[in-house]
């Protein structure tokens, strides 16, 4: 292009490349891999990018999907590093500002990861001593996943509702902590409306939610718990009668706690926290498929996944079409919807590094 | 380009040299969108020709394209009432926006963003830099050492561990 082309122009163009590209010109030269991997291009570059991809998966791999360009790409878990048997996913937590916990079925550890779709990285989580028998009561964990703003960190959390004991793993500590829980869960029936609301619950302003079932001797009623990830303290959520009574799914749209009911109604939660903000919203609807699971692309509504056990498409706000996600014979059963960020998995130990390294770019 | 200097103050005009020489009169609204200018005019310092020495002729007769065409003569005097009057206007200002910029060469693409991180034209530069960004999205490491003239300090063993490191990223 030209002989010469200044650093900071060379920001303002990197900044609007998707992190695909980014992860290979790491290999244009040390500046550039600097360049791209510290944390101050990190933030700029997921201020940008803020439209969301689609991560689908079985137990046996998982595939990559760009709504933008409709571009497919498997990766089968034999890819992942450092595993010394042929593993499978258990499950993948809802995403945080970009990034997934996950686990892996790969005795004798069924290790965690906190995994970087945008960078396929991956980091091991080591389990803390008391843990591995616990596992047995998998089924009475709440398990959430979590950035939080203000500390800039990654939490995740596993409640185990039966010995009221919290585990958190901070990544920016890279360690755990235990916390006794004071939270009333006596009434919790752990096995209505299925187990899959209890796996891993939906981050939202460094707090993580689920639904929870209480049982009142006679009826199940659903409730929004809340477990604030800075203060490592639960809340509750005033019940509103109009919005629970069909609740089939609990997601986040347009920044906002959103409820999905079975009649394919839309509420969501416009003030955070307030009960009386509960506000019904109508999106464009041309499918008609039905108990299908909703993913939203974009902070607003343009561009969603909708699925049921036969499809999976794409359906836009400004535009219709659906797109069957089939890759050979796979199917892919589980979608999760992230943004791109180009955060390291270790940022705690690389900040030092990467500000010294930035002063030989400019 | 051609109107006089007159007192009324949106009709001012200011008198950029380009580097090679060439004298280019801009209306003073028309050039508020440039950070650099607007911030001489503020200071008080926009008389006589002001010398743009990193933007050559063809150059800036593109930036001047772009102002002009980003620049609402009228604002006041017209009234959008209509939210599909604004979308329409939107849409056709982007598609305007596409087509100026498709029609430059690599070189002129590069001028251009030159010449508006110097002026500080912000949306220009944005403009300019996710084209560039458009066209370098596919290229291998090798195609963007050479467009963008950088020799790889990597040691044979550093580029093999980085390249292994990323490999997803070459498929």
């Amino acid at each position: 292009m030209a002989s010469s082309c200044p650093p900071d122009l060379i920001i303002d163009i990197l900044l609007y490349l998707p992190g695909k590209s980014l992860c290979r010109f790491k290999c244009v030269s040390k500046s550039w891999s600097i360049l791209i991997t510290h944390p101050r291009f990190v933030k700029l570059h997921l201020a940008r990018n803020q439209r969301g991809k689609f991560l689908l998966f079985n137990v046996k791999s998982l595939c990559h999907l760009d709504p933008e360009t409709s571009l497919l790409q498997q990766e089968p878990t034999s890819s992942y590093r450092n595993f010394r048997f042929w593993p499978s996913i258990s499950w993948v937590s809802v995403s945080s500002n970009g990034l997934f916990c996950t686990q892996m079925f790969s005795p004798p550890d069924d290790d965690f990861y906190i995994y970087n779709p945008s960078t396929r990285e991956y980091k091991k989580i080591l389990y803390m001593e008391s843990e591995k028998e616990s596992n047995s009561r998998m089924f009475f964990n709440l398990h959430g996943f979590g950035y939080v703003e203000s500390m800039d960190d990654y939490k995740f959390v596993k409640v185990d509702i039966q010995t009221r004991i919290i585990q958190i793993f901070s990544l920016r500590n890279n360690s755990w902590k235990t916390i006794k829980c004071d939270f009333p869960f006596n009434h919790i029936n752990c096995f209505a409306n299925g187990l899959r609301q209890w796996k891993y619950g939906i981050p939202l302003n460094g707090a993580i939610h689920w639904v929870v079932y209480y049982y009142d001797g006679g009826h199940n009623f659903p409730r929004i718990v809340a477990f604030d990830l800075v203060k490592e303290k639960f809340k509750t959520f005033p019940q509103h009668d109009k919005v629970f009574p069909k609740l089939s799914q609990l997601t986040v749209l347009r920044d906002c706690l959103c409820i999905i009911n079975s009649d394919d109604k839309f509420w969501i939660m416009e003030k955070y926290g307030t009960k009386e903000s509960w506000t019904k919203i109508a999106l464009p609807n041309k499918c008609s498929w039905k108990d299908s699971e909703f993913l939203f692309g974009n902070l607003d509504d343009d561009g969603w996944l909708k699925s049921d056990d036969n499809h999976t498409g794409f359906v836009g706000n400004k535009w219709y079409y659906y797109k069957p996600v089939f890759i050979g014979k796979e199917q892919y059963y589980n979608k999760r919807v992230y943004i791109e960020n180009l955060v390291s998995l270790n940022f705690h130990t690389n900040n030092a590094v990467a500000n010294e390294g930035i002063n030989n770019f400019t | 380009m051609s109107t006089p200097s007159s007192s009324v103050f949106s009709y001012r005009v200011l008198k950029l040299k380009s580097s090679d020489g060439e004298i280019f009169e801009v209306k003073q609204t028309v050039a508020v969108q440039s950070g650099v200018l607007k911030q001489m005019m503020e200071d008080g310092c926009t008389e006589g020709e002001i010398p743009l020495n990193n933007v050559d002729s063809p150059t800036l007769a593109k930036i001047i394209e772009w102002c002009n065409k980003h620049h609402d003569d009228d604002v006041e005097g017209r009234v959008l009432s209509q939210e599909k009057e604004k979308e329409k206007e939107k849409a056709d200002m982007k598609r305007w926006e596409s087509e100026f910029i498709d029609a430059l060469n690599r070189d002129e693409l590069y001028f251009l963003l030159i010449g508006s991180n110097y002026m500080n034209i912000k949306e220009l530069l944005d403009c300019a830099a996710q084209k560039v960004a458009g066209m370098v999205k596919g290229k291998t490491p090798e195609a963007i050492r050479e467009m963008f003239n950088i020799q790889s300090d990597f040691t044979e063993e550093e580029e093999k561990a980085i390249r292994k490191e990323n490999q997803w990223a070459f498929n």
